[in-house]
């Protein structure tokens, strides 16, 4: 035991020596793994970067709620089928309630009627276009998981009444009222005066994906008063239990059925999604890019390990002598071998940890440029990064390690 | 002679040293592979679009309201323009006059195409066009005739039909002189195309055309707007039909001097060019990544020849001492380490050109040989050579001859 820590002290007091003995060469060898780190850690940290920002896309829909529509949101060839489905009618959220109330136990949890249009709003002179408006019930905001910047949700009985109330997402209050509060202002959508109730918290945007940021939410019968709502693709919210999801997806499906006076022979006329379902269109395309992205850079990485191959080739050359010496005088093959990785080792150690700063400084940096781009660096990234050094010191040391341990020492003094 | 006698030497210690070099050439090759391989990838997945890209026929251009690719401006722009009516388009059609082939295309989408008890899907395009309209957009008649002037001119109840509505209606039966229904009206098939394929997954044969002037009797012009297609006689003259095309659309519309052209004008090479734009950017992001690798192995290049002249100092010091001149020595390390490069090059290139290409045939894409890139591949691993081989071989050049002799 005693013995393994002496060895494995002297292995690295040796490595270290030699690594300060070759200062500029240890630094190349050191710089090309350092490239080859920062690349699979940036490259990691955008990744992850895209991952987030879908995440923070979808949660806008919520991982808990159940969409009925006439439309599935997945990709379909034959939409000749579903064209002729009668529209879902804001009104069966009342049954789904009903139901709900009955089954206090039941997966199902709440039902909200919405249905959307994208409207132009206009206040004094400032008009913004092509905005998300929601028309929905007050129970609403029992289902997202949105906070509110400032003011409030309209309420059940703003809701019930058809008052002219919105609330505004960040983006929107931003452009109709800079550097005022919109709490109690009016806004203009078509014909109608609205009056701001609440602004919604930033939840930011990434890529174009949908975001609470550019919408804006208000009652559903002051929805209906403009817009049409059979064209505005209505649909019913569930908010569910989530461990039961299955449950959930097959109770509300009777349901919905019951509510279409649907014979048993006949088809769905309805779509029940959920947010799984645009998750299963968007994964494959960020594993092909993770994929892709990681055997780029994984390249560069690769190139570095030769090189740290290479030069422990020519250290184990240069120090024949010094192998047979040592070998002579009683060092087993296991120290030999020990050293030479453990050199190696701490070489792509030492570049692991350069690379990491260098690759946290840089995301940093474009961070701190581009801040819509979700940069993620985390302690798991990191860990990551150390053990791929580790990993590719071990890779590439073994084999000179290996040759070196095998040296003859009768023929190894002999070298010159 | 003395370039002779430094190759030799460099590919003589090149070869001494076989492990070292055969290691420092994979770098090299690994970081060439990168990028070709990339870029091999990225210029299949490029061709393959550019020709899926070429709908319209050959010299001619397209005048519409609508932009056929638009990614950054909003609807609103173009969707208060008018729509290109129908006798705006005839006194389009007069002022052009002889100088160049016009064709009219107005559509509907989703119909059905009825014979007896087989129908089609309701996803057919019903086209009114006229007899332009298959040299227009590239298309050849397998059977039967095209349209005729003279259909329409008086409105002939006459259609020519898609391959993949023959196919669906018509499987194994003649088509030609059959009538045929869509939406409650008949029409004689006088002609069937020849299959045109897929565009972005899309068929380009689901379509029945029929002449125009019997497409507005049954519909009217309904909020639709008539894509004009003109054809110059020549490529020669085809910036000048386009440039006179401009002017004789303004004209017809009404436009006063001060007014932007209220309509698009588009050729395959603009919808290319416009593609292009979006495919620059991502290929030199993807360059700049594929790049990093070749920069490792520049530095294992530098890493190497140190060592390399490390272990020579002797044999440099001997040179010198017996007359070797300075750029001499510098000349022979450079041009060891382009020859390292420049072989890790060519592997590289090979390895790189096969795997890219093996991608791009399994994602049925068109294979190309990136000539470009493959040159630049070995320029570029030329110049990596001399850039990181510069400093060993200067440091080489520059030894004191007494020390280097003295050197243990």
């Amino acid at each position: 035991m005693t013995r393994t820590v002496y060895e494995l002290s002297e292995a690295i007091r040796i490595a270290f020596a030699q690594i300060y003995a070759n200062k500029l060469r240890s630094a190349l060898t050191a710089l090309g793994v350092i490239i080859g780190i920062v690349a699979v850690t940036l490259m990691g940290t955008a990744i992850l970067g895209i991952d987030a920002g879908v995440e923070r896309s979808l949660a806008g829909f919520g991982d808990d709620v159940l969409y009925v529509t006439k439309w599935p949101w997945h990709d379909i060839s034959d939409w000749w089928n579903y064209r002729n489905r009668p529209e879902i009618s804001t009104d069966y959220a009342q049954p789904v309630n009903d139901w709900i109330a009955e089954h206090p136990e039941g997966p199902l949890k709440l039902a909200v009627p919405a249905a959307a249009w994208n409207a132009t709003i206009v206040r004094g002179e400032y008009k913004v276009s092509n905005i998300f408006t929601l028309g929905t019930s007050a129970d609403l905001s029992r289902v997202v998981r949105s906070d509110m910047k400032e003011g409030r949700f309209f309420s059940e009985i703003e809701g019930r009444s058809a008052r002219n109330v919105v609330v505004i997402g960040f983006d929107v209050a931003d452009a109709l009222f800079p550097n005022e509060s919109p709490l109690g202002k009016m806004i203009r959508i078509r014909d109608q005066q609205y009056s701001v109730v609440g602004v919604a918290a930033r939840q930011g945007s990434f890529l174009g994906l949908f975001s609470w940021d550019s919408m804006i939410i208000m009652p559903l019968d002051a929805f209906a008063r403009s817009f049409p709502l059979r064209w505005a693709d209505p649909e019913i919210r569930v908010q569910v239990d989530l461990a039961r999801m299955d449950e959930a997806k097959d109770e509300l499906r009777g349901i919905m059925r019951r509510v279409r006076k649907l014979g048993p022979e006949k088809r769905d006329d309805f779509e029940i999604n959920s947010q799984q379902v645009i998750r299963e269109q968007i994964d494959p395309i960020k594993q092909k890019i993770a994929l892709a992205g990681l055997f780029i850079t994984g390249l560069a990485l690769f190139v570095g390990a030769i090189g740290i191959m290479n030069i422990t080739y020519v250290s184990v050359k240069e120090r024949t002598k010094e192998i047979g010496t040592r070998k002579a005088l009683g060092a087993r093959r296991r120290t030999i071998l020990l050293q030479f990785l453990i050199e190696a080792v701490s070489i792509c150690v030492l570049g692991g940890i350069g690379g990491l700063t260098m690759a946290w400084g840089m995301a940093s940096v474009v961070g701190a440029i581009m801040p819509s781009f979700p940069l993620v660096f985390s302690t798991g990234l990191v860990l990551i990064g150390l053990f791929a050094s580790v990993a590719t010191g071990v890779f590439s040391g073994f084999a000179p390690a290996w040759q070196a341990s095998k040296l003859d020492p009768v023929v190894a003094l002999r070298y010159e | 002679m003395l370039i002779v006698e430094i190759l030799r030497l460099a590919f003589s210690s090149l070869t001494s040293n076989k492990l070292r070099s055969g290691l420092t050439i994979l770098g090299i090759a690994v970081g060439v592979f990168s990028v070709i391989g990339v870029m091999t990838l990225i210029n299949g997945m490029r061709s393959s679009i550019e020709s899926g890209l070429n709908v319209l026929g050959a010299n001619s251009f397209q005048v519409s309201k609508w932009p056929p690719i638009n990614f950054s401006d909003p609807r609103e722009r173009f969707r208060n323009r008018r729509d290109i009516t129908y006798p705006v388009a005839s006194h389009f059609k007069e002022l052009i006059g002889d100088s160049a082939r016009i064709n009219f295309v107005i559509g509907r989408g989703g119909q059905t195409v009825i014979y007896r008890d087989r129908r089609t899907n309701p996803n057919v395009l019903l086209l009114g066009t006229d007899e332009n309209y298959i040299t227009a957009f590239n298309y050849d008649v397998a059977a039967g005739r095209n349209l005729g002037p003279d259909d329409v001119e008086y409105g002939r109840p006459v259609c020519v039909l898609g391959a993949d509505v023959v196919q669906r209606i018509f499987p194994d039966e003649e088509a030609l002189g059959r009538l045929i229904r869509i939406n409650g009206q008949n029409y004689t098939v006088v002609g069937l195309l020849a299959v045109k394929g897929t565009m972005f997954g899309g068929s380009q044969d689901n379509r029945v055309i029929t002449p125009i002037t019997r497409f507005l009797a049954i519909y009217g012009r309904a909020f639709r707007s008539i894509s004009i297609n003109v054809q110059a006689p020549s490529q020669a003259e085809l910036a000048a039909t386009q440039e006179k095309a401009v002017g004789m659309m303004r004209l017809a519309r009404g436009l006063h001097p001060e007014d932007f052209n209220d309509f698009e004008v588009f050729s395959n090479e603009s919808l290319i060019e416009a593609f292009n734009k979006i495919a620059d950017v991502v290929a030199a992001g993807a360059l700049i990544i594929s790049a990093i690798a070749l920069l490792a192995s520049g530095v294992g290049v530098m890493n190497i020849m140190l060592v390399s002249v490390t272990e020579r100092t002797k044999e440099i010091g001997i040179r010198k001492s017996i007359g070797a001149k300075k750029r001499s020595i510098l000349t022979q390390f450079l041009a060891e380490a382009v020859a390292l490069s420049l072989i890790g090059g060519v592997a590289g290139v090979a390895i790189g050109v096969g795997g890219g290409n093996a991608v791009a045939m399994m994602m049925s894409m068109t294979i190309t040989f990136p000539w470009m890139w493959a040159g630049i591949g070995m320029l570029v691993c030329g110049g990596i050579g001399i850039v990181f081989g510069l400093y060993p071989a200067w440091k080489a050049a520059s030894l004191d001859p007494i020390e280097a002799l003295r050197y243990e």
